[in-house]
C-alpha cells in the first residue's frame, strides 16, 4: 500500500509540474461542453427561402406566411422567374425555393388541387428532410380546412387527434441528447492518452525499468500509476455535471451516485486502453497518435452524434464493440431518463464485461513488454 | 574451468535467454563471491546486460537458474530478491521533473524505508557521495557526473547487499570515472557490500577482483585477473623496433607462432601461440630489441575471443 501511495504521490507531482496536463484537465471538457453545447444542433431554423409566387393571390400569400410564421424559413427573396430561383438555390444564398402555380388561387377556389413546388438543397438530408416535413405538415393543414369547410363540418376536429408528447427532452434540445454522452468522450479523448503517455515516458526515460528492479508488483505498479487518473477523471466528470446544469440547465434526473459509480466503470476501461496502448508503442508520439486514432471510433461509432439506428447492419455491430456505446446509454438513462441501475443492467453488462477484458489483456500484455 | 568459490553469495546455473532464435546468453554458469566486485567484460552486444538483467530479475530466463542470499530464488522469490539488491544502469534513469531529495524519498518509500529511516539515510548518502548542495535541485539541471551519484545513491538507499551495476561509467569523463570508481571500492572494502558491475573499459576491468569474459552469450573464462593473465605470462613480447614498426605489422600478423600482433605507442606487440614461444622470441629479436612483458587483460581477451573463434570453426567444419 505504502508503495502505491509512494508512486500515485509521485505521479500527481509530476501531474502538477506539467502545466500542458493541467492546462487538459480542465480546457478539454470546457471547450468540448462549449462546442458540442452550444454548436451543434440538429434542429435547424431560419432556412434561407426563396419564393416564386405566380399566384399571387390571397390562397398563395396565406402558404408563404404560414412557412414564415414557423420560424424555420427566412424569406430572403423573391423571383420571377425559374432561372433567377435555380441560381439562388445553386449559389446556396438560398436552401429552400418554393414555386407557387399561377392557378394557385384559381384552383383552390375551383376545387381544383392547387399546385405548388418545393425545391430543397437536399446536399445536407438532415436540413432538408426538416423542411420537407414542415412545409407538408403545412399544406395538409390546409387541405383539412378546405375539406372541411366544403364537407360544411362545424368543427375543425380532425378524424385523428395524434396529440405529440416528447418525454425526457420535452423542448427537443439537442444540447440535452449530447451533453450526458459527452463527460464519456471527453475522459476517452484525455485520460487513454495521459496514461498511454506516462508509461510510454516512463520507458522511455528508462525511469521503468528503476522501477521494476525494485521489490514493487507488477499490480502495485500499475495501480499506483492509474490511481491519479481515476482521480483525475472524477474531478472532469464533476466539472462536466456543473457545467451542464449551470450553463445547459441538464440536471440529473437519476441517481447521482449511480452516475459517479458507473463513471467509475467507464474510466477504469479506458485507462485500460491507455495502459494496452503503451504497450504496443515505442515512443510518446506513437502513444499519443495511437490515442488519438481510437478516440475516433469512440465517438463515431458509439451514437454520440450518430444515431446508431441509421448505420449499416455491420457498422451496428462495429457499434457494439465501443464500449463508448454503454456507457453512453448509462449517461444518458441516468441524466436524462433518471433510469435506475436496474433499468440499465442490459449497457451495465456489456460495459463491465468490456472493462474486465480490458484491464485483463492490459495487465497481461504490460507483463510481457515489461520484459 | 570455474574454481570453486567458497559460500558464494550469488550462483548461477545454465542460464539461457532466447529472444525469438537468437540465445543472448548461453548456459552462462558462475558464483558470485561474497564482498568482492565481480566485473563481466565484453564487447558490446555480447550478452552482459542481458545476463546481469537476469541476475536483478528484470528479465526471466528461458531456462536454468540464478540463486542465492541463503536459499532465494530470483523467479521464485522476486520480491525479497529484489529487496536485497540494487541496480543502477547506464542510462540515467530518475524523474527529471523531480528534485533530487523528491526522488530519492520517491524510491527509499518503494524499497519500504520508514520516514525517519529515509532522512538519515539520503542526509548520509548526500554528504558520502557529496550532492548535499543538490538536494533541492531539480533533477533536470545536473550535470552527467552529479546524476551519476544521485543515481547510485537511490540505488544504494535500501543497503542492499548486492549492487549490480550496468555499464556505470558510460559517457562520464575520465574525473567521474575515478571519483565513481572510488566509492565502489569504498562499498567493496568498507561496506562488505558485492559488486557486480559489466563494463568494456580494460582499465575498469583491471580494478575487480574477479571477473568473467562474455562472448555471443557464452562465458568464455572467468576467475582472478591475475589467474586469466597466468596462461599469457611469458608468451607477450614488446618490442622498440629501430624501423617504422607499421611496416613490421603485416609479417608479424602472418607468422604462425603468433596468436596476435598489434601497435602499442611507436612499440609492437606480440603475442605468442601455446607452443610458439621459442619462434615468437626470435620473430621478436629480428624486428629489434623486445622483452617479454606482463599480458594485460585486452591480451588475455583477444586471445580467448580467437580461441572461441578456432573452436567454433572446428565444429562447424
Amino acid at each position: 500500500m505504502r508503495r502505491m501511495l509512494a508512486l500515485t504521490w509521485k505521479e500527481l507531482l509530476q501531474i502538477k509540474r506539467d502545466p500542458m496536463t493541467m492546462k487538459m484537465i480542465v480546457m478539454v471538457p470546457v471547450m468540448q461542453l462549449l462546442i458540442f453545447g452550444y454548436a451543434i444542433n440538429y434542429d435547424v431554423k431560419h432556412m434561407t427561402t426563396v419564393v416564386m409566387d405566380e399566384s399571387r393571390t390571397f390562397e398563395s400569400r396565406e402558404l408563404v406566411d404560414k412557412m414564415q410564421a414557423t420560424g424555420y424559413f427566412d424569406i430572403i427573396g423573391r423571383v420571377d422567374s425559374y432561372q433567377e430561383l435555380r441560381t439562388s438555390i445553386d449559389s446556396a444564398t438560398a436552401l429552400v425555393g418554393l414555386v407557387i402555380d399561377r392557378d394557385f388561387g384559381k384552383d383552390s377556389h375551383r376545387g381544383a388541387p392547387a399546385k405548388a413546388f418545393l425545391i430543397v438543397n437536399a446536399s445536407d438530408s438532415t436540413t432538408s428532410n426538416q423542411a420537407t416535413g414542415i412545409v407538408s405538415g403545412i399544406a395538409s393543414g390546409i387541405s383539412l380546412k378546405v375539406l372541411s369547410t366544403k364537407a360544411g363540418w362545424k368543427s375543425a376536429a380532425t378524424p385523428v387527434d395524434l396529440r405529440i408528447r416528447p418525454w425526457y427532452n420535452p423542448e427537443l434540445r439537442t444540447a440535452d441528447f449530447i451533453i450526458p454522452g459527452l463527460i464519456a468522450i471527453v475522459l476517452t479523448f484525455t485520460l487513454v492518452q495521459f496514461t498511454a503517455i506516462s508509461i510510454v515516458k516512463e520507458r522511455e526515460l528508462g525511469t521503468l525499468e528503476q522501477l521494476q528492479v525494485t521489490p514493487i508488483t507488477r499490480w502495485q505498479l500499475i495501480l499506483g500509476k492509474i490511481v491519479p487518473f481515476v482521480l483525475i477523471g472524477y474531478v472532469q466528470t464533476l466539472l462536466m455535471v456543473v457545467l451542464m446544469g449551470w450553463l445547459f440547465e441538464v440536471h440529473p434526473q437519476g441517481s447521482v451516485a449511480a452516475l459517479y459509480l458507473l463513471t467509475g466503470l467507464y474510466i477504469a476501461a479506458v485507462l485500460g486502453l491507455g495502459i494496452l496502448i503503451s504497450t504496443i508503442a515505442q515512443t510518446q508520439m506513437q502513444a499519443s497518435n495511437m490515442s488519438m486514432m481510437l478516440v475516433m471510433p469512440f465517438v463515431f461509432l458509439s451514437g454520440y452524434v450518430f444515431p446508431i439506428g441509421g448505420m449499416p447492419t455491420i457498422f451496428q455491430w462495429l457499434c457494439k464493440l465501443v464500449p463508448a456505446n454503454y456507457a453512453i446509454q448509462i449517461l444518458r438513462g441516468i441524466v436524462l431518463r433518471g433510469a435506475t441501475m436496474r433499468d440499465l443492467r442490459e449497457p451495465i453488462f456489456w460495459l463491465s464485461l468490456y472493462t474486465v477484458g480490458i484491464i485483463g489483456l492490459a495487465v497481461v500484455r504490460f507483463k510481457k513488454t515489461a520484459e | 574451468m570455474t574454481p570453486a568459490v567458497v559460500d558464494p553469495l550469488v550462483q548461477v546455473r545454465e542460464v539461457t535467454r532466447k529472444f525469438g532464435a537468437f540465445v543472448a546468453a548461453d548456459r552462462v554458469s558462475f558464483d558470485v563471491p561474497r564482498g568482492q566486485i565481480f566485473g563481466f567484460l565484453g564487447p558490446n552486444g555480447s550478452g552482459k546486460s542481458t545476463t546481469i538483467r537476469m541476475l536483478a530479475g528484470l528479465l526471466a530466463p528461458t531456462s536454468g537458474t540464478v540463486t542465492g542470499f541463503g536459499g532465494l530464488d530470483v523467479a521464485k522469490d522476486t520480491e525479497r530478491w529484489k529487496q536485497r539488491t540494487g541496480y543502477m544502469s547506464q542510462k540515467f534513469s530518475l524523474y527529471v521533473d523531480l528534485t533530487v531529495a523528491e526522488n530519492l524519498r520517491f524510491f527509499g518509500s518503494i524499497y519500504g524505508l520508514s520516514r525517519s529511516a529515509l532522512k538519515d539515510r539520503v542526509g548520509e548518502l548526500a554528504s558520502r557521495l557529496k550532492f548535499e548542495p543538490l538536494l533541492s535541485s531539480m533533477t533536470r539541471t545536473l550535470s552527467t557526473g552529479q546524476r551519476q551519484r544521485v543515481a547510485l545513491a537511490a540505488a544504494l538507499l535500501h543497503e542492499p547487499e548486492l549492487l549490480f551495476l550496468d555499464e556505470p561509467t558510460g559517457g562520464v569523463d575520465p574525473r567521474g570515472r575515478r571519483m565513481f570508481w572510488d566509492l565502489i571500492y569504498d562499498l567493496a572494502a568498507v561496506r562488505k557490500m558485492t559488486v557486480l558491475v559489466t563494463t568494456h573499459y580494460m582499465d575498469e576491468a583491471e580494478q575487480c577482483d574477479r571477473l568473467a569474459f562474455i562472448l555471443n552469450g557464452k562465458l568464455i573464462a572467468e576467475g582472478e585477473p591475475g589467474d586469466l593473465k597466468q596462461g599469457l605470462r611469458g608468451r607477450i613480447f614488446e618490442v622498440s623496433p629501430s624501423g617504422d614498426p607499421f611496416t613490421l605489422l603485416p609479417a608479424a600478423q602472418q607468422s604462425g607462432a603468433l596468436e596476435d600482433a598489434y601497435l602499442f605507442g611507436i612499440r609492437l606487440r606480440l603475442v605468442a601461440t601455446h607452443d610458439g614461444t621459442a619462434d615468437a622470441a626470435r620473430l621478436a629479436d629480428s624486428f629489434g630489441p623486445s622483452q617479454t612483458t606482463e599480458p594485460t587483460l585486452e591480451d588475455v581477451f583477444v586471445s580467448l575471443a580467437r580461441r572461441q573463434a578456432a573452436a567454433t570453426d572446428k565444429v562447424q567444419s
